[in-house]
């Protein structure tokens, strides 16, 4: 029995240090002129605050969706916000010039496949679960920032 | 008849089945971690989709490649007392605003909230006479066009916005919407110094404007220089005479304070020809939980006396609750000191927020006079209680 404790509180403790140390990573497509991106670029694209590449082109930031802890680590570590700060953000946005909150997509595959077909998205995705990716989808993107 | 109904129904009944049947197939084939996990994306996509679609309505853009829909609904209950004067109370203002934004194409958007009001606003019986007793003028139903514009966005540097927008005066005025207000009561050089209408022209500067805006910004390092020109009538009903302005700002790396400065001119009252010029200046800090606002405004008027006003607003956030306090002060008449248009406003409040979308207020507010007395003798200090909801959508 106690074993089984010991075991149970060794697993719970290496699962929690395994999320913790996980970094995000902030995708974009590969023929994206852009090579690397800065933590203040990533925060004026996906608040809107710049809504456009050097190029000209029109940024199109994707999120993932509300319920995921990737997106509030994204929101903590790339924002520089807290969530309710993000929510009053997105709401007074929302009542005074009509912006919305960038697309949210369900899972990390479908913000691989967005990224990857448009030249001008920008998504961000768990490091392990990109570094652990192989095949098609993960040479249509890029690394633009590694964030801790 | 009934066939144009049935063939729809049928079709969609046979994706639906067609969709489970290569679900259950291709998870007989399975094994493989990555299909399922994707195949249960979908069906959750599927299912969510499901629910949003109503049984008999789909809801389109007629041209625009986005349309949002939106608004809130607020309604607030004010009692106001002083001394041994009776309390008067009311649930003096209900407000429901739509708001309609569609992207037409990737640089042209649209941007409309309608608002429809009842309102019973609080007022002195007699202003000139007797300030002692208010009273709540009979309920009226007001429906503003309160914004209209069309934009179109050449970069980041400039964007044009032309019909009647927000008058990017200073910080409050700019956010503007109850959802995000602490306070519904802005501060005073927002407000009719005389109430009756919510959106009239009686204020320091209009809340809204009815012209046209250029506004840009430009990234210098981690500090964001933002700025906004327009012209436009003071308040876009009948008067054939313009004014003009500018805000400047300049935010501080990851938004922990913006300094902005703002200037006005123009003709305000088309009868009476005055010409104003206004200049402003405010600082928000954002730190942690920790918010504040202040703004200061100056105005001279041909022909008049100058006015002025300011307020503080300091808040702090812990989890769902906001706590804040407002120092607010006017003085219509700058050339008399302790005269009866000098004021000032102590705001306590407290917001709970529900969610994001559904925010309950309380407020305790002591309004105070410099001149004492009105010409009957009678005290013109009084206090407000008002709780208020507002829900978003």
């Amino acid at each position: 029995m106690f074993k089984r404790i010991l075991l149970s509180i060794l697993f719970i403790s290496f699962s929690a240090a395994s999320v913790s140390a996980d970094s995000i990573v902030v995708i974009i497509n590969k023929d994206n002129p852009v090579g690397s991106l800065k933590k203040s670029d990533v925060e004026r694209f996906f608040l809107l605050k710049s809504q456009n590449w050097p190029s000209g082109e029109k940024v199109r930031p994707v999120n993932r969706d509300n319920k995921s802890k990737l997106k509030k680590a994204f929101i903590k570590s790339a924002l520089n916000m807290s969530v309710s700060k993000y929510q009053d953000y997105w709401l007074s946005l929302k009542q005074t010039t009509g912006e919305r909150e960038p697309k949210s997509l369900r899972s990390n595959k479908f913000v691989l496949k967005i990224v990857g077909k448009k030249k001008n998205a920008i998504g961000y995705l768990p490091g392990k679960y990109f570094e652990n990716l192989e095949g098609v989808s993960k040479s249509k993107v890029k690394v633009g920032l590694k964030l801790p | 008849m009934w066939l144009s109904r049935l063939v729809p129904i049928f079709l969609k009944n046979i994706a639906i089945i067609s969709f489970f049947i290569l679900l259950s197939t291709v998870s007989a084939f399975g094994g493989d971690d990555e299909i399922n996990a994707r195949l249960e994306a979908l069906e959750e996509e599927l299912l969510e989709l499901q629910l949003k679609q109503s049984d008999k309505v789909n809801v389109t853009a007629f041209d625009s490649i986005r349309l949002d829909f939106g608004g809130f609904i607020t309604q607030t209950f004010t009692s106001t007392f002083n001394g041994g004067s009776p309390s008067k109370a009311s649930f003096d203002q209900t407000n429901l605003e739509f708001l309609v934004g569609a992207d037409v194409t990737e640089r042209d958007s649209v941007f409309v909230a309608v608002g429809f009001l009842r309102q019973s606003d609080l007022s002195s019986e007699n202003t000139a006479t007797n300030v002692r007793d208010r009273v709540f003028a009979k309920n009226a139903n007001r429906v503003p066009g309160i914004i209209m514009w069309g934009k179109h966005r050449f970069s980041d540097l400039l964007d044009v916005t032309y019909g009647r927008f927000i008058d990017p005066w200073g910080i409050i005025n700019i956010e503007h919407f109850p959802p995000v207000l602490l306070n519904l009561n802005q501060p005073q050089f927002l407000r009719n110094v005389n109430p009756g209408n919510l959106f009239g022209s009686n204020t320091f500067v209009p809340n809204f404007l009815n012209g046209v805006q250029a506004h840009g910004s430009k990234f210098f390092g981690d500090n964001q220089f933002q700025y906004y020109g327009y012209t436009s009538n003071f308040n876009g009903e009948g008067s054939s005479d313009f004014i003009s302005g500018t805000r400047l700002s300049w935010t501080f790396p990851d938004n922990i304070a913006t300094l902005g400065a703002s200037y006005q001119n123009g003709v305000r009252d088309e009868s009476t020809r005055d010409h104003y010029d206004a200049f402003g200046v405010d600082l928000l800090v954002n730190y942690k939980n920790f918010l504040l606002k202040s703004e200061y405004i100056q105005e001279s008027i041909s022909g008049t006396s100058d006015r002025e006003s300011w307020y503080l607003q300091p808040s702090y956030r812990y989890n769902k609750w906001i706590f804040f306090y407002r120092y607010d002060y006017i003085d219509l008449d700058t050339d008399i000191e302790n005269d009866s248009t000098e004021q000032t406003e102590h705001v306590f409040g407290l917001n709970y927020v529900y969610t994001p979308t559904i925010r309950l207020r309380a407020e305790y507010v002591v309004n105070d006079f410099e001149l004492e007395k009105d010409s009957l003798g009678q005290e013109r200090d009084y206090d407000n209680i008002q709780a208020s909801i507002t829900i978003s959508f």
